[in-house]
């Protein structure tokens, strides 16, 4: 008796001392790691698919809460006028979500453009969804309109043994179009 | 002197990947380049130093009979510990080595030392083996890195600010150093020579 007593106790203390400095090392590490995702991946997409802008995109940005998802939406200003707005949209592709930023020009009411920003598409095809050549074709769409690939009768040319993920990339296009109508109201007030 | 020892026999005798064999799974997967292969053995490195000074602290107190489920835990906690740090501090490194980083919990060498060398000895002892075995495990790595990198990739220290080209603009990288059978192949071909120093000169 006396040996699993001691058995139970060392075995629980040991996961209560881990559990705690697990704990306490995950608050410790939180801001940077948002910092450091945000400086080597947000920051760089954003850039690129937004206009220019004057403001602090880390000190603006708001989120808003969408069905059980919570969006960050950053929005670019100029002169203190909102002109655009950036956030994350995802879909499923082939082997799991692909997590797309996209850029919408509230000025001429369209897609500025998207980036790919984590995914975990079959490397040599599906996540060629990452090239230029793909996500360029995605600029300058009016907000709204359908995307869809050719196959499916639309406009976006699916990369060649790659149409699970292309087909993923365009909804999670047609996702932020749809989040950006269900919030129009609240995104304007901001 | 026997902590030398300790230190010193990770980087030969007791080699992991070359001269035990141990130790595969992160040695062929993340050594596309010399800076992912380095990345991962360091890490690997303080997992290994961090568990064998706990458990070599704690060998009196875990019973015989839960120390595997006690050496998991703990070697465990380190390994999130890592995680977190390198998402927060080396995020571009902890991109490419992805899932391979939580995977350390089951690279044999870390349970391998806990349970052959940290749970009989004492704490500098386990202390200095830890630390030698894990550098010697990252210049291994490191080593099959810049080897696949130079042939698979044509630069040295890529994904580093000092990444150059090795044969200039024109050469055709061979990406089957790259992809998961060239690993095995340079792998193969390093013990093979590692063998052959070993019969001719006994070393």
């Amino acid at each position: 008796m006396g040996e699993i007593m001691k058995m139970m106790v060392v075995l629980t203390l040991i996961s209560v001392v881990s559990g705690v400095a697990l704990g306490t090392m995950n608050e410790v590490t939180r801001d940077p790691i948002i910092q450091a995702e945000f400086k080597f991946a947000k920051e760089p997409a954003l850039k690129e698919i937004l206009p220019e802008y004057d403001n602090d995109l880390v000190a603006d940005k708001f989120e808003i809460v969408s069905g059980e998802k919570i969006v960050t939406v950053y929005p670019a200003k100029q002169n203190g006028k909102v002109v655009a707005l950036g956030y994350e949209s995802s879909a499923k592709g082939v082997n799991g979500d692909i997590r797309i930023m996209v850029g919408i020009d509230l000025e001429k009411n369209v897609l500025r453009g998207i980036r790919v920003v984590a995914h975990s598409e079959t490397p040599g095809l599906g996540a060629r969804i990452t090239e230029a050549a793909f996500s360029r074709q995605f600029d300058n769409i009016p907000l709204g309109a359908p995307v869809k690939v050719k196959p499916d009768g639309g406009q976006v040319d699916a990369i060649s043994g790659a149409t699970i993920s292309s087909r993923g990339t365009c909804e999670a296009v047609e996702a932020a179009f749809k989040f950006f109508e269900e919030h129009k109201a609240e995104l304007s007030t901001k | 002197m026997s902590v030398v020892k300790e230190f010193t026999k990770g980087f030969w005798q007791e080699l992991p990947p070359f001269r035990l064999v141990l130790g595969l799974c992160p040695t062929l997967a993340v050594t596309k380049t010399a800076f992912a292969g380095a990345g991962m053995g360091l890490a690997t490195t303080f997992v290994l130093v961090c568990s064998n000074i706990l458990i070599s602290m704690l060998k009196n107190v875990i019973p015989a009979k839960v120390r595997i489920a006690s050496f998991i835990v703990i070697i465990a906690s380190f390994v999130v510990v890592v995680e977190m740090l390198m998402k927060a501090y080396a995020y571009p490194l902890s991109q490419v080595l992805g899932l391979f980083i939580p995977l350390i919990v089951v690279n044999c060498i870390v349970l391998g030392r806990a349970e052959a060398f940290a749970s009989k000895n004492s704490v500098i002892d386990s202390a200095a083996d830890g630390l030698g075995i894990g550098l010697g495990y990252s210049m291994a790595l490191a080593l099959l890195g810049a080897i696949r990198e130079l042939f698979g990739a044509g630069t040295i220290l890529g994904g580093t600010p000092m990444e150059m080209l090795a044969f200039g603009s024109s050469f055709k990288p061979f990406s089957f150093m790259v992809q998961a059978p060239g690993a095995f192949m340079c792998l193969g071909l390093i013990l093979g020579f590692i063998g052959f120093l070993n019969r001719r000169y006994n070393i």
